[in-house]
Protein backbone atom coordinates (compact mmCIF):
# COMPACT_ATOMS: atom_id res chain seq x y z
CA UNK A 1 0.00 0.00 0.00
CA UNK A 2 2.95 2.46 1.01
CA UNK A 3 4.00 2.73 -2.60
CA UNK A 4 0.47 3.33 -3.83
CA UNK A 5 0.30 5.70 -1.67
CA UNK A 6 3.70 7.70 -2.36
CA UNK A 7 3.08 7.10 -6.02
CA UNK A 8 -0.74 8.61 -6.03
CA UNK A 9 -2.08 5.07 -7.27
CA UNK A 10 -4.40 4.60 -4.31
CA UNK A 11 -7.47 6.05 -5.43
CA UNK A 12 -8.48 7.57 -1.82
CA UNK A 13 -8.21 4.49 -0.27
CA UNK A 14 -5.05 6.54 1.78
CA UNK A 15 -7.60 8.18 3.94
CA UNK A 16 -9.29 5.45 4.99
CA UNK A 17 -8.56 4.74 8.72
CA UNK A 18 -8.26 0.76 8.21
CA UNK A 19 -6.13 1.20 5.37
CA UNK A 20 -3.97 3.32 7.51
CA UNK A 21 -3.65 1.05 10.83
CA UNK A 22 -2.89 -1.86 8.85
CA UNK A 23 -0.67 -0.33 6.47
CA UNK A 24 1.15 0.94 9.80
CA UNK A 25 0.70 -1.69 12.34
CA UNK A 26 1.16 -4.47 9.59
CA UNK A 27 5.20 -2.47 9.53
CA UNK A 28 5.79 -2.52 13.00
CA UNK A 29 4.85 -5.92 12.96
CA UNK A 30 8.40 -6.79 11.19
CA UNK A 31 10.26 -4.19 13.24
CA UNK A 32 11.85 -5.63 16.81
CA UNK A 33 8.78 -4.70 19.23
CA UNK A 34 11.36 -2.67 21.45
CA UNK A 35 12.50 -0.57 18.62
CA UNK A 36 9.03 0.66 17.44
CA UNK A 37 6.16 -0.48 18.45
CA UNK A 38 6.64 -0.07 22.38
CA UNK A 39 8.52 3.45 22.28
CA UNK A 40 5.69 4.46 20.06
CA UNK A 41 2.79 2.90 22.34
CA UNK A 42 4.18 3.77 25.88
CA UNK A 43 4.55 7.58 24.48
CA UNK A 44 0.62 7.09 24.58
CA UNK A 45 -0.17 9.80 27.70
CA UNK A 46 -3.33 11.31 29.78
CA UNK A 47 -5.05 14.20 29.76
CA UNK A 48 -4.08 15.20 33.34
CA UNK A 49 -2.47 17.67 34.85
CA UNK A 50 1.34 15.66 34.65
CA UNK A 51 0.78 14.21 31.46
CA UNK A 52 1.06 10.75 32.58
CA UNK A 53 2.54 8.45 30.07
CA UNK A 54 1.37 4.84 29.50
CA UNK A 55 5.22 3.55 30.55
CA UNK A 56 4.34 5.58 34.07
CA UNK A 57 1.04 4.06 34.22
CA UNK A 58 2.70 0.16 33.43
CA UNK A 59 5.47 1.34 35.64
CA UNK A 60 3.28 1.90 38.64
CA UNK A 61 2.02 -1.72 38.41
CA UNK A 62 5.27 -3.36 37.51
CA UNK A 63 4.90 -3.79 34.24
CA UNK A 64 7.48 -3.07 31.43
CA UNK A 65 6.58 -4.32 28.15
CA UNK A 66 10.22 -4.90 27.23
CA UNK A 67 10.52 -7.72 29.43
CA UNK A 68 7.50 -9.35 27.22
CA UNK A 69 9.38 -11.66 24.34
CA UNK A 70 6.28 -12.08 21.80
CA UNK A 71 3.60 -9.49 21.15
CA UNK A 72 0.94 -11.05 19.13
CA UNK A 73 -1.03 -8.25 16.70
CA UNK A 74 -5.46 -9.75 16.29
CA UNK A 75 -6.59 -6.88 13.82
CA UNK A 76 -10.25 -5.97 14.20
CA UNK A 77 -11.22 -8.88 17.10
CA UNK A 78 -15.08 -9.38 16.59
CA UNK A 79 -17.27 -9.47 19.80
CA UNK A 80 -21.20 -9.35 18.62
CA UNK A 81 -22.36 -7.31 21.53
CA UNK A 82 -19.39 -4.65 21.79
CA UNK A 83 -18.16 -4.73 18.02
CA UNK A 84 -14.53 -4.65 16.70
CA UNK A 85 -11.72 -2.53 18.25
CA UNK A 86 -9.37 -1.77 15.59
CA UNK A 87 -6.52 -3.50 17.21
CA UNK A 88 -5.61 -5.74 20.07
CA UNK A 89 -2.07 -6.90 21.06
CA UNK A 90 -1.02 -9.15 23.48
CA UNK A 91 1.93 -9.12 25.33
CA UNK A 92 3.10 -12.28 26.99
CA UNK A 93 6.30 -14.74 28.05
CA UNK A 94 7.19 -12.60 30.29
CA UNK A 95 11.13 -13.17 31.35
CA UNK A 96 9.87 -12.51 35.16
CA UNK A 97 6.96 -14.40 34.94
CA UNK A 98 4.81 -11.58 35.03
CA UNK A 99 1.04 -11.99 33.82
CA UNK A 100 0.51 -11.19 30.03
CA UNK A 101 -0.99 -8.08 28.90
CA UNK A 102 -3.91 -7.02 26.46
CA UNK A 103 -4.48 -3.87 25.14
CA UNK A 104 -6.61 -2.49 22.77
CA UNK A 105 -5.98 0.30 19.97
CA UNK A 106 -8.54 2.14 18.47
CA UNK A 107 -6.95 4.26 15.45
CA UNK A 108 -8.98 7.28 13.83
CA UNK A 109 -8.55 9.11 11.00
CA UNK A 110 -10.84 11.36 8.77
CA UNK A 111 -13.77 10.55 10.91
CA UNK A 112 -14.65 10.94 15.09
CA UNK A 113 -15.29 8.28 17.76
CA UNK A 114 -18.28 6.47 17.00
CA UNK A 115 -21.46 6.78 19.36
CA UNK A 116 -21.99 8.77 22.53
CA UNK A 117 -23.68 7.66 25.85
CA UNK A 118 -24.85 4.32 26.23
CA UNK A 119 -23.14 3.54 22.80
CA UNK A 120 -19.78 5.30 23.33
CA UNK A 121 -17.40 3.03 21.51
CA UNK A 122 -14.19 3.49 23.99
CA UNK A 123 -16.49 2.57 26.93
CA UNK A 124 -17.81 -0.04 24.93
CA UNK A 125 -14.89 -1.60 24.19
CA UNK A 126 -13.59 -1.14 27.86
CA UNK A 127 -16.75 -3.03 28.42
CA UNK A 128 -16.19 -5.91 26.48
CA UNK A 129 -12.78 -6.69 27.68
CA UNK A 130 -13.42 -6.53 31.14
CA UNK A 131 -16.98 -8.45 31.33
CA UNK A 132 -17.23 -10.27 27.97
CA UNK A 133 -14.05 -11.36 26.75
CA UNK A 134 -15.09 -14.80 26.16
CA UNK A 135 -17.28 -13.85 23.11
CA UNK A 136 -14.69 -12.45 21.40
CA UNK A 137 -14.53 -14.13 17.73
CA UNK A 138 -10.76 -14.41 17.77
CA UNK A 139 -8.98 -17.53 20.55
CA UNK A 140 -6.67 -15.51 21.08
CA UNK A 141 -8.52 -12.58 22.75
CA UNK A 142 -11.30 -15.11 23.77
CA UNK A 143 -9.17 -17.45 25.83
CA UNK A 144 -6.74 -14.40 27.90
CA UNK A 145 -5.99 -14.18 30.70
CA UNK A 146 -3.68 -11.64 32.40
CA UNK A 147 -3.55 -8.13 32.74
CA UNK A 148 -5.73 -5.57 30.84
CA UNK A 149 -8.17 -2.45 30.10
CA UNK A 150 -5.95 -0.32 28.73
CA UNK A 151 -7.05 1.45 25.96
CA UNK A 152 -5.20 3.55 23.84
CA UNK A 153 -6.93 5.84 21.18
CA UNK A 154 -4.70 6.71 18.33
CA UNK A 155 -6.16 9.92 16.33
CA UNK A 156 -4.61 12.26 13.90
CA UNK A 157 -5.90 15.79 16.67
CA UNK A 158 -6.25 16.17 20.16
CA UNK A 159 -8.98 13.97 21.68
CA UNK A 160 -9.44 14.72 25.09
CA UNK A 161 -13.02 16.30 24.82
CA UNK A 162 -13.63 12.31 23.55
CA UNK A 163 -11.57 10.28 25.81
CA UNK A 164 -13.58 12.62 28.64
CA UNK A 165 -17.07 11.63 27.45
CA UNK A 166 -15.80 8.09 27.61
CA UNK A 167 -13.94 8.31 30.89
CA UNK A 168 -17.03 9.32 32.49
CA UNK A 169 -19.13 6.39 31.23
CA UNK A 170 -16.50 3.99 32.70
CA UNK A 171 -16.36 5.76 35.93
CA UNK A 172 -20.05 5.26 36.57
CA UNK A 173 -20.51 2.14 35.44
CA UNK A 174 -16.41 1.04 37.20
CA UNK A 175 -16.75 2.91 39.88
CA UNK A 176 -12.85 3.58 41.29
CA UNK A 177 -11.40 2.61 38.16
CA UNK A 178 -10.16 5.83 36.24
CA UNK A 179 -7.29 6.42 33.97
CA UNK A 180 -7.25 3.81 31.55
CA UNK A 181 -7.69 5.45 28.04
CA UNK A 182 -4.65 6.68 26.93
CA UNK A 183 -4.05 9.48 23.67
CA UNK A 184 -1.72 8.86 20.92
CA UNK A 185 -1.07 11.01 18.57
CA UNK A 186 -0.46 9.37 15.18
CA UNK A 187 2.55 12.17 14.21
CA UNK A 188 4.14 10.86 17.67
CA UNK A 189 5.33 7.56 15.57
CA UNK A 190 7.70 9.35 13.09
CA UNK A 191 9.11 11.35 15.91
CA UNK A 192 9.69 7.82 17.87
CA UNK A 193 11.47 6.27 14.73
CA UNK A 194 13.53 9.48 14.74
CA UNK A 195 14.91 8.79 17.97
CA UNK A 196 15.11 5.17 17.58
CA UNK A 197 16.75 5.05 14.07
CA UNK A 198 20.25 5.05 14.84
CA UNK A 199 19.61 1.85 16.57
CA UNK A 200 18.18 0.30 13.57
CA UNK A 201 19.46 -2.78 11.51
CA UNK A 202 19.15 -2.17 7.64
CA UNK A 203 16.13 -3.81 7.15
CA UNK A 204 14.46 -2.12 9.98
CA UNK A 205 15.82 1.37 8.35
CA UNK A 206 14.56 0.55 5.45
CA UNK A 207 11.23 -0.42 6.45
CA UNK A 208 11.35 3.03 8.75
CA UNK A 209 12.09 5.23 5.67
CA UNK A 210 9.20 3.60 4.22
CA UNK A 211 6.80 4.47 7.26
CA UNK A 212 8.03 8.24 7.27
CA UNK A 213 7.71 8.54 3.60
CA UNK A 214 4.44 7.32 4.11
CA UNK A 215 3.14 9.45 7.48
CA UNK A 216 4.63 12.63 5.52
CA UNK A 217 2.18 11.79 2.26
CA UNK A 218 -0.80 11.76 5.13
CA UNK A 219 0.00 15.05 6.21
CA UNK A 220 0.79 13.10 9.71
CA UNK A 221 3.91 14.42 11.01
CA UNK A 222 3.69 17.30 12.86
CA UNK A 223 4.15 20.40 11.64
CA UNK A 224 6.00 23.10 13.22
CA UNK A 225 6.07 26.48 10.93
CA UNK A 226 9.52 27.15 8.45
CA UNK A 227 12.71 27.14 10.16
CA UNK A 228 14.46 30.38 10.41
CA UNK A 229 17.46 30.69 9.56
CA UNK A 230 19.71 30.39 12.72
CA UNK A 231 22.03 32.51 14.26
CA UNK A 232 25.57 32.14 11.78
CA UNK A 233 23.06 32.58 8.69
CA UNK A 234 21.56 35.71 10.25
CA UNK A 235 25.10 36.89 10.66
CA UNK A 236 26.37 36.44 7.06
CA UNK A 237 22.88 37.89 5.39
CA UNK A 238 22.75 40.73 7.49
CA UNK A 239 26.61 41.46 6.52
CA UNK A 240 27.41 44.88 5.02
CA UNK A 241 28.26 42.73 2.07
CA UNK A 242 25.75 39.72 2.19
CA UNK A 243 26.54 37.12 -0.26
CA UNK A 244 23.38 37.36 -2.48
CA UNK A 245 21.90 40.94 -3.17
CA UNK A 246 19.14 42.43 -5.06
CA UNK A 247 19.38 46.12 -4.98
CA UNK A 248 19.03 47.14 -7.96
CA UNK A 249 21.75 45.96 -9.88
CA UNK A 250 23.99 47.25 -6.90
CA UNK A 251 27.44 45.77 -6.55
CA UNK A 252 27.25 44.80 -2.84
CA UNK A 253 27.98 41.51 -2.57
CA UNK A 254 30.47 39.69 -0.38
CA UNK A 255 32.26 38.62 -3.95
CA UNK A 256 32.78 42.50 -4.59
CA UNK A 257 34.56 42.69 -1.72
CA UNK A 258 37.26 40.25 -2.38
CA UNK A 259 40.57 41.60 -3.69
CA UNK A 260 40.02 41.74 -7.35
CA UNK A 261 42.10 39.23 -9.39
CA UNK A 262 44.65 40.81 -11.24
CA UNK A 263 45.60 39.15 -14.77
CA UNK A 264 47.50 40.53 -16.94
CA UNK A 265 46.44 40.50 -20.76
CA UNK A 266 49.74 42.12 -21.94
CA UNK A 267 49.09 38.60 -24.11
CA UNK A 268 45.92 37.50 -25.72
CA UNK A 269 44.50 34.35 -23.74
CA UNK A 270 43.26 33.08 -27.52
CA UNK A 271 45.18 33.43 -30.51
CA UNK A 272 45.30 32.39 -33.60
CA UNK A 273 48.90 30.17 -34.45
CA UNK A 274 49.85 32.70 -37.90
CA UNK A 275 51.43 29.32 -38.93
CA UNK A 276 48.19 27.36 -39.45
CA UNK B 1 37.10 34.86 8.19
CA UNK B 2 39.22 31.99 6.79
CA UNK B 3 38.01 30.87 3.22
CA UNK B 4 36.84 27.84 4.46
CA UNK B 5 34.37 29.94 6.83
CA UNK B 6 33.30 32.11 4.15
CA UNK B 7 33.02 29.06 1.72
CA UNK B 8 30.89 27.76 4.39
CA UNK B 9 28.52 30.76 4.39
CA UNK B 10 27.45 29.58 1.07
CA UNK B 11 27.06 26.25 1.77
CA UNK B 12 24.93 27.21 4.81
CA UNK B 13 22.68 29.81 2.38
CA UNK B 14 21.94 26.69 0.05
CA UNK B 15 21.29 23.92 2.95
CA UNK B 16 18.78 26.25 4.35
CA UNK B 17 16.80 26.79 0.96
CA UNK B 18 16.74 23.18 1.00
CA UNK B 19 15.10 23.11 5.12
CA UNK B 20 12.49 25.49 3.83
CA UNK B 21 11.85 23.32 0.82
CA UNK B 22 11.65 19.70 2.97
CA UNK B 23 9.09 21.94 5.72
CA UNK B 24 7.07 23.80 2.85
CA UNK B 25 6.80 19.71 1.38
CA UNK B 26 5.40 18.88 5.01
CA UNK B 27 3.48 21.71 4.91
CA UNK B 28 1.38 20.83 1.59
CA UNK B 29 1.07 17.00 2.75
CA UNK B 30 -0.32 18.47 5.77
CA UNK B 31 -2.92 20.77 4.01
CA UNK B 32 -3.82 17.73 1.22
CA UNK B 33 -4.68 15.92 4.42
CA UNK B 34 -6.38 18.68 6.10
CA UNK B 35 -8.43 19.09 2.95
CA UNK B 36 -9.15 15.45 2.15
CA UNK B 37 -11.38 13.78 0.98
CA UNK B 38 -13.34 16.30 -0.39
CA UNK B 39 -10.52 17.51 -2.65
CA UNK B 40 -7.57 15.73 -4.40
CA UNK B 41 -4.83 17.07 -6.14
CA UNK B 42 -5.11 17.77 -9.35
CA UNK B 43 -1.15 17.68 -10.69
CA UNK B 44 -0.06 14.50 -8.67
CA UNK B 45 3.79 15.44 -7.51
CA UNK B 46 3.94 18.49 -9.66
CA UNK B 47 4.50 21.41 -7.69
CA UNK B 48 6.07 23.80 -9.85
CA UNK B 49 7.39 24.62 -13.35
CA UNK B 50 9.88 26.93 -15.14
CA UNK B 51 12.69 26.27 -12.91
CA UNK B 52 15.57 26.77 -15.70
CA UNK B 53 18.42 24.35 -16.27
CA UNK B 54 20.03 26.95 -18.33
CA UNK B 55 23.00 28.67 -18.48
CA UNK B 56 21.58 31.45 -19.40
CA UNK B 57 18.69 32.12 -16.57
CA UNK B 58 20.98 31.46 -13.82
CA UNK B 59 18.56 34.06 -11.58
CA UNK B 60 15.86 31.20 -12.27
CA UNK B 61 18.10 28.08 -11.05
CA UNK B 62 16.30 29.19 -8.01
CA UNK B 63 12.88 27.73 -7.27
CA UNK B 64 10.30 30.83 -7.03
CA UNK B 65 7.33 29.72 -5.95
CA UNK B 66 5.33 26.20 -6.07
CA UNK B 67 1.59 25.67 -6.32
CA UNK B 68 -1.13 22.75 -5.20
CA UNK B 69 -4.40 22.84 -7.18
CA UNK B 70 -7.42 20.48 -5.62
CA UNK B 71 -10.65 19.76 -6.93
CA UNK B 72 -13.80 18.82 -5.64
CA UNK B 73 -15.25 15.58 -8.18
CA UNK B 74 -18.89 17.24 -7.71
CA UNK B 75 -17.69 20.82 -9.82
CA UNK B 76 -15.26 20.02 -11.86
CA UNK B 77 -15.28 24.04 -12.63
CA UNK B 78 -14.37 24.99 -9.24
CA UNK B 79 -10.81 24.39 -7.96
CA UNK B 80 -9.16 25.28 -4.74
CA UNK B 81 -5.64 25.70 -4.37
CA UNK B 82 -2.70 27.56 -2.82
CA UNK B 83 0.69 28.58 -3.86
CA UNK B 84 4.07 29.88 -2.13
CA UNK B 85 6.03 31.94 -3.39
CA UNK B 86 9.47 32.66 -2.09
CA UNK B 87 10.38 35.65 -4.33
CA UNK B 88 9.80 38.21 -7.03
CA UNK B 89 9.81 41.41 -7.71
CA UNK B 90 8.86 43.79 -4.76
CA UNK B 91 7.69 40.85 -2.66
CA UNK B 92 9.80 41.62 1.03
CA UNK B 93 9.04 37.90 2.31
CA UNK B 94 7.56 34.37 1.56
CA UNK B 95 3.78 34.27 0.88
CA UNK B 96 1.29 31.30 1.01
CA UNK B 97 -1.66 32.21 -1.48
CA UNK B 98 -5.20 30.60 -1.11
CA UNK B 99 -8.30 30.37 -3.18
CA UNK B 100 -10.88 29.48 -5.31
CA UNK B 101 -11.23 29.73 -9.00
CA UNK B 102 -14.25 29.15 -10.97
CA UNK B 103 -14.07 28.65 -14.30
CA UNK B 104 -15.96 29.71 -17.44
CA UNK B 105 -13.23 27.00 -19.78
CA UNK B 106 -11.11 24.37 -18.09
CA UNK B 107 -8.89 23.86 -21.39
CA UNK B 108 -7.10 27.33 -20.61
CA UNK B 109 -6.79 26.62 -17.05
CA UNK B 110 -3.05 26.82 -16.21
CA UNK B 111 -0.56 25.72 -12.94
CA UNK B 112 -0.05 29.50 -12.23
CA UNK B 113 -3.45 30.52 -12.47
CA UNK B 114 -3.96 31.67 -8.59
CA UNK B 115 -0.58 32.54 -8.55
CA UNK B 116 -0.83 34.81 -11.46
CA UNK B 117 -3.93 36.48 -10.05
CA UNK B 118 -2.33 37.57 -6.91
CA UNK B 119 0.84 38.79 -8.23
CA UNK B 120 0.03 40.03 -12.04
CA UNK B 121 -3.54 40.09 -13.16
CA UNK B 122 -5.41 41.38 -10.68
CA UNK B 123 -6.32 44.90 -10.98
CA UNK B 124 -5.39 46.72 -7.35
CA UNK B 125 -8.28 48.68 -5.80
CA UNK B 126 -9.34 50.15 -2.06
CA UNK B 127 -10.71 47.04 -0.67
CA UNK B 128 -9.55 44.05 -3.20
CA UNK B 129 -5.66 45.67 -2.44
CA UNK B 130 -4.03 42.19 -2.51
CA UNK B 131 -2.25 42.54 0.46
CA UNK B 132 -1.08 39.54 2.71
CA UNK B 133 -3.60 40.18 5.57
CA UNK B 134 -5.60 37.30 5.18
CA UNK B 135 -8.48 39.48 3.66
CA UNK B 136 -9.84 37.85 0.87
CA UNK B 137 -10.13 39.49 -2.26
CA UNK B 138 -12.41 39.34 -5.29
CA UNK B 139 -11.22 38.60 -8.86
CA UNK B 140 -13.06 39.34 -12.94
CA UNK B 141 -11.45 40.09 -15.33
CA UNK B 142 -12.66 40.86 -19.21
CA UNK B 143 -9.24 39.94 -20.00
CA UNK B 144 -9.07 36.44 -18.73
CA UNK B 145 -11.75 34.83 -19.90
CA UNK B 146 -11.38 31.37 -18.74
CA UNK B 147 -11.94 32.60 -15.36
CA UNK B 148 -15.29 33.60 -14.23
CA UNK B 149 -14.05 34.85 -10.66
CA UNK B 150 -12.05 33.86 -8.17
CA UNK B 151 -11.34 34.13 -4.68
CA UNK B 152 -7.87 34.87 -3.08
CA UNK B 153 -6.24 35.71 0.12
CA UNK B 154 -2.83 35.69 1.86
CA UNK B 155 -0.60 34.83 4.87
CA UNK B 156 3.43 35.64 4.93
CA UNK B 157 4.47 32.12 5.13
CA UNK B 158 6.39 32.73 8.54
CA UNK B 159 3.09 33.50 10.46
CA UNK B 160 2.18 29.71 9.71
CA UNK B 161 3.96 29.04 13.07
CA UNK B 162 2.12 25.42 13.50
CA UNK B 163 -1.05 22.97 12.40
CA UNK B 164 -3.44 25.62 14.50
CA UNK B 165 -2.45 28.42 12.33
CA UNK B 166 -2.31 26.83 9.43
CA UNK B 167 -6.00 25.11 9.93
CA UNK B 168 -7.78 29.37 11.06
CA UNK B 169 -5.65 30.82 8.63
CA UNK B 170 -5.47 28.67 5.26
CA UNK B 171 -7.78 25.55 5.65
CA UNK B 172 -10.95 26.78 6.95
CA UNK B 173 -11.40 29.79 5.28
CA UNK B 174 -10.12 27.76 1.91
CA UNK B 175 -12.80 25.15 3.16
CA UNK B 176 -15.58 27.96 3.25
CA UNK B 177 -14.77 29.88 -0.10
Amino acid sequence: MIQAVLKGKSLGYEWKEDILTSTVFGILKYIRPDMLLIPFIESAFLYNEQKTSLWEALFLEGIDMRCYREVEYVFWAWNQKYGEPDLVQIFRNHIHGIDDLLLIIEAKFKSDKSGTDEKDQLARYFEAINDDIGNFSDSSVSNFKGIKGYIIYLTEAKSNLEMEGSNKIIQKKYPGIGGKIFQLRWHQLTETIEKMYPFYTVYEKAMADDLIMYMDKLGLRHFFGISLPDNSLISTLSLKHPIFYNYKNKKQTYFDELEDVEISLKKSIFYKEENL
Amino acid sequence: MSDIQKGNQITLVFKYIQQVCEECKQLIFKIDSLLAPELSNLYGNRITSEVSANLQTAKRWIIQAIFRTYENEKDGLVNKGITITFWDKDLEQPIITAGKIVYNDLSNRGYWDLWNIWFRWAEKKENNDYKADGRINHFESDKYKHIKEAYVFSWPLVSITDENELIEKIVKPLKEL
